[in-house]
């Protein structure tokens, strides 16, 4: 199964979000690390920037893709849904898991913002431990 | 191939296209306002529901036909939908092309709008003002409906250049 992480203007949310799924065991201080490293790496310039990016695998075996662009969260994730229950009627089987909404980062990238890193941190987690029980459903039918 | 009729709010513009192209709306003259105000999902889907694909029915070749809200991210929409199809094509196996039929085309509706669409389309989903802003909305598509023949048999003719 693919599974994406979307943010809005920033892949930072959805970054952090695809490590956390990546790596269950992480810290916050490792994760922001490596999310500053890969973003450094491979982010493109530009809020309005269009990215989707792979990002790793889960231990489940499931790819986690990264996904950042100016378009509206509740907006995208609605067409993504759509998409992903169209595939569902025409493969027989769910391909891909939109999983959102993230939190919102009002900080620059990287940088803490009016939004402390504990709480911003402890809301990608509950979003993605969401992600994790979605797919084990998924996976149960 | 699945079509989708895309344009801001996914109720006017890309109803009234999308039912060109299903034959539910004549080519030869323009229809009666009712005939346009009867149409499923015209004018009915709320600015909460921008962004969800609603069927409109299957044409002649047996393709499913959508309409598609996307705000004014429209081309940012169909990016991103391009960059997801053509992630198969860098071979890794992905969605949407699953078979050789699963191509997506993708027809923006927004060139055909006009002032009194816009105008309407404000008054009815914005404001609510449905009485008055459902029908501008018709007299506006009336008014400009041989863009929307035109829209719909340039794809009809060439589904090329609208092939994600």
């Amino acid at each position: 199964m693919f599974i994406f992480y979307y943010s809005t203007c920033s892949p930072f949310p959805a970054l952090l979000a695809a490590i956390s799924h990546c790596h269950p065991a992480i810290s916050l201080g490792q994760a922001w690390a490596q999310a500053l490293r890969w973003q450094r790496a491979n982010s493109p310039l530009g809020k309005e920037a269009l990215l989707i990016e792979r990002f790793g695998q889960t231990s489940e075996r499931d790819t986690v893709y990264l996904m950042s662009a100016a378009v509206p969260q509740p907006l995208l994730l609605r067409t993504l849904n759509s998409l992903a229950g169209l595939m569902k009627d025409r493969c027989g089987k769910e391909l891909f898991l939109p999983a959102g909404p993230l939190p919102l980062w009002s900080g620059a990238d990287g940088n803490a913002g009016v939004r402390p890193k504990e709480a911003f941190w402890k809301e990608i987690k509950a979003l993605v431990e969401q992600t994790r029980l979605r797919v084990e459903l998924i996976k149960k039918r | 191939m699945i079509i989708i009729f895309q344009c801001y709010g996914g109720t006017h513009t890309s109803v009234a296209a999308a039912s060109i192209y299903l034959k539910r709306l004549p080519r030869r003259r323009v229809p009666q306002l009712s005939d346009l105000l009867a149409l499923p999902y015209f004018d009915r889907v709320d600015r909460n529901e921008i962004g969800t694909l609603y069927y409109v029915g299957c044409d002649r070749s047996d393709n499913p036909v959508f309409v598609l809200g996307s705000g004014r991210w429209g081309a940012q929409i169909r990016a991103l939908l391009t960059r997801l199809t053509s992630m198969q094509q860098q071979g890794r196996t992905f969605l949407l092309h699953n078979d050789r039929d699963d191509a997506v085309a993708v027809i923006d509706c927004f060139p055909t709008i006009t002032g009194a669409v816009r105008l309407g389309g404000f008054l009815s989903r914005r404001l609510g003002l449905v009485a008055i802003g459902r029908p501008l909305v018709g007299l506006g598509i009336l008014r400009a409906y041989h863009r929307f023949v035109e829209l719909v048999e340039s794809f009809e003719k060439d589904p090329g250049p609208y092939l994600l």
